[in-house]
């Protein structure tokens, strides 16, 4: 189990910050009907008896800036909204999963995932060898260890060649120069520690590239990681898929604020976490494709789905699921249904969805329903650097040419259905979080960092919120679909 | 020290060629390393020396009794094989760096002469500590290990760096002094044959690694040992 934080970070430390109590009174008033000014908050036709409306909820990858999801959440929560169907990658994936296990769908879920992350020491997912979980460390909170890591190579290199040169000149001198011979022997013995130091050095990192290569190129096990989501699935009653897909759909009685021709029969509450598949090369959404790997479902767990979303390449090991039966012909249907394939593989193995679909927003598209009776929300977290986002086409590193095209690559699929269907960017809010302040892998998060993140989240939910207008929404899409219609 | 040890050279070369005798036959023992780590995977002796977390040890241990049968049972006769060669192996090699350290105290100064003296008899200790290692490993491999007290393995894990610490210190000071005398022309031309014999020994050992080199690759155990994939 990830060991727990030694701090005093508590829940109230989140939700009674001064910003947070300020953004939402102010939220509050603004959607009072009571308040002079005030009006409802609308954004959805589909209720529940307690006045909660509900909307469909993805949640975008981010690695720690998932913080910043829970932050925009509970904003939505305490405004009232519920959320029926929910999807999410990677740390979207996280968010997504503790929504969908905690409590009941009409209840308020934040404080239950802000314990969970005040009981964590995000520093134990880290959780590979000593000697890489500190390279991780320095090179993610120091901006420049790259660069202070070759100087001192380069210094530990020139002091072995000085040594070396010594060696061979008090050799020489001492025979004319007695006085020099200890300074001699000790010339040489400081040459052999130092010959022995980049011995260790060599076969350490070549002992740590082995290590790498037999892990499948995965530095952290990820087992903590797993071991903490399991526990929480447990503790909220989700063992198996199929508890897991019964909490998701599990929903009070719903109903219409207006009459819609597509009635309420077919709205029910789903789960789906994505996945990168790397033997077949295919975006997995669990739980639904469960039926790829296991003619019997309740034999995968539920928490690998949430460790295959949130693999992320190098950083976690790869997530595998092993001994697939392959000569089952209901295994054999599923690969053909889902993905034309008739030989189905024997391991599936998972890196981070985020590879292939990091804004899954694409999976609530429905197109058979013309008059929208909820929307759509996304959570876009901006991870974006700000070079990123410079116009020059010039003066690239190596690395930052292989980002851009890394980027463009894993961000047009999601990207092309948003502008393809742009009335589903209405839904999204973005959490802006590309002022380099924070590094999306840097799980050393001081308390005041995750603070900040989730007033982050807030802050973005806020200003949707007041700029979300649910009549616009549902006539674009309307218009949308009978054009697409016809 | 002419007393404790006399000629001491030929004793090296005895010691050196027990060391590279049974270097290779734990070489040999090591090509059945596996575990089944949700897939066949290599691991060496040094991942049970310097693992990442106590929780380590027991994990690739638990992976080892994971294997098929046939796979199974030759890593762990493996392991536990190479674990005995070891203790044959500790005597040789913490001697030889007591012998060079003895060779090298006897042409010091007095205080080169304690210097390498203390060097000498702390690898006593080191062959103590790689001892201890090797007993608490064996006495682990059992199809479900329990994992040590953060105190125990803290203690397991001072012992291995102590030891890597005293010979490599050992080996490391005694080399360098004997190479100075050498190259300053401190030893007769007589101790050449010596070297020769050393250098022979290696050469050896080396041609003996290369003809004996391992054909089989973690896929063909993969095909051959698990059952299922």
């Amino acid at each position: 189990m990830p060991s727990k934080t030694t701090g005093k970070l508590a829940v109230a430390d989140f939700i009674q910050h001064s910003a947070v109590v300020s953004e939402l009174d102010n939220l509050k008033k603004r959607f009072d009907p009571a308040l002079p000014g005030g009006k409802p908050l609308v954004v959805s036709d589909v209720l529940d008896a307690d006045g909660h409306q509900y909307v469909n909820l993805v949640q975008k990858g981010g690695g720690v800036f998932g913080i910043a999801l829970v932050g925009y959440t509970y904003v939505l929560e305490e405004m009232g909204i519920r959320f029926l169907r929910l999807a999410g990658t990677s740390a979207g994936a996280i968010n997504t999963a503790l929504i969908t296990v905690i409590k009941n769908k009409q209840d308020k879920k934040s404080s239950e995932v802000l314990q969970a992350i005040c009981d964590l020491d995000f520093f134990s997912l880290v959780d590979g060898h000593p000697a890489a979980r500190s390279i991780i460390k320095n090179f993610i909170t120091q901006k420049d260890y790259l660069a202070k890591a070759r100087n001192k190579l380069l210094g530990v290199l020139a002091a072995f060649a000085l040594l070396v040169a010594g060696d061979v000149i008090l050799v020489g001198l001492s025979s004319q120069y007695p006085a020099l011979y200890v300074w001699t022997g000790l010339c040489f013995i400081l040459t052999g520690f130092l010959s022995l130091i980049l011995g260790i050095g060599v076969a350490y990192f070549i002992d740590l590239f082995k290590r790498l290569k037999n892990s499948g190129y995965g530095i952290n096990p990820g087992d903590v990681f797993y071991d903490w989501i399991k526990g929480l699935l447990l503790q909220n009653n989700v063992a198996t898929v199929s508890e897991l897909n019964e909490k998701a759909a599990d929903c009070p009685p719903l109903q219409l604020r207006v009459p819609n021709e597509s009635g309420l029969a077919d709205l029910k509450g789903d789960v789906t976490f994505i996945a990168s598949e790397l033997v077949t090369q295919n975006k997995i959404q669990f739980p639904a494709m469960c039926t790829l790997f296991r003619t019997d479902i309740d034999t995968l767990p539920p928490a690998g789905f949430i460790r295959a979303s949130m693999s992320i390449p190098i950083f976690f090991e790869s997530y595998m699921i092993n001994d697939i039966p392959t000569d089952d012909p209901r295994i054999q249907a599923a690969w053909k249904q889902y993905f034309g394939m008739s030989h189905p593989p024997a391991t599936a193995r998972f890196v981070d969805g985020g590879i292939l679909s990091n804004f899954p927003i694409s999976i609530f598209y429905n197109a058979n329903v013309t008059v929208p009776r909820l929307p759509s929300f996304g959570i876009d977290l901006d991870d974006s650097k700000p070079a990123d986002k410079e116009d020059n086409a010039f003066s690239w590193s190596l690395t930052g040419y292989f980002g851009r095209m890394f980027n463009t690559i894993r961000n047009y699929y999601d990207k092309d259905f948003l502008l393809k269907n742009e009335v589903y960017q209405r839904g999204v809010g973005k959490v802006d979080m590309s002022d380099d302040k924070y590094n999306w892998l840097n799980f050393f998060l001081s308390d005041e960092d995750k603070i900040d993140m989730f007033v982050q989240g807030v802050k973005a939910a806020v200003a949707f919120l007041n700029a979300f207008d649910w009549d616009a929404y549902k006539n674009d899409r309307t218009a949308m679909q009978i054009q697409l219609k016809k | 020290m002419e007393p404790i040890i006399s000629n001491a050279w030929s004793w090296l070369c005895i010691s050196m060629a027990l060391v590279l005798l049974t270097s290779f036959i734990m070489f040999r023992q090591a090509r059945e390393f596996y575990i089944l780590d949700i897939v066949v995977r290599k691991f060496s002796i040094l991942d049970l020396q310097f693992p990442a977390s106590r929780k380590e040890i027991p994990h690739l241990i638990r992976c080892m009794y994971a294997l098929p049968a046939p796979q199974q049972q030759r890593t762990l006769s493996a392991l536990r094989g190479q674990l005995w060669v070891d203790f044959l192996f500790m005597p040789a090699a913490y001697g030889s760096i007591f012998l060079m350290c003895i060779q090298v105290a006897a042409k010091m100064n007095f205080a080169g002469e304690i210097f390498f003296e203390c060097l000498a008899w702390l690898q006593l200790i080191a062959w103590f500590f790689d001892a201890m290692e090797n007993t608490y490993l064996l006495r682990k491999i059992h199809p479900d290990p329990v994992c040590s007290s953060v105190e125990v393995h803290r203690a397991y894990q001072q012992m291995v760096f102590a030891k890597w610490i005293l010979a490599s210190t050992g080996l490391v000071c005694a080399l360098s002094a004997l190479l100075f005398f050498w190259v300053s022309g401190k030893y007769e031309t007589g101790s050449l044959h010596y070297l020769l014999i050393l250098v022979g020994e290696v050469v050896v050992f080396v041609a003996l690694q290369l003809l004996t080199r391992p054909r089989r690759t973690t896929d063909t155990i993969v095909q051959t040992a698990t059952p299922a994939a």
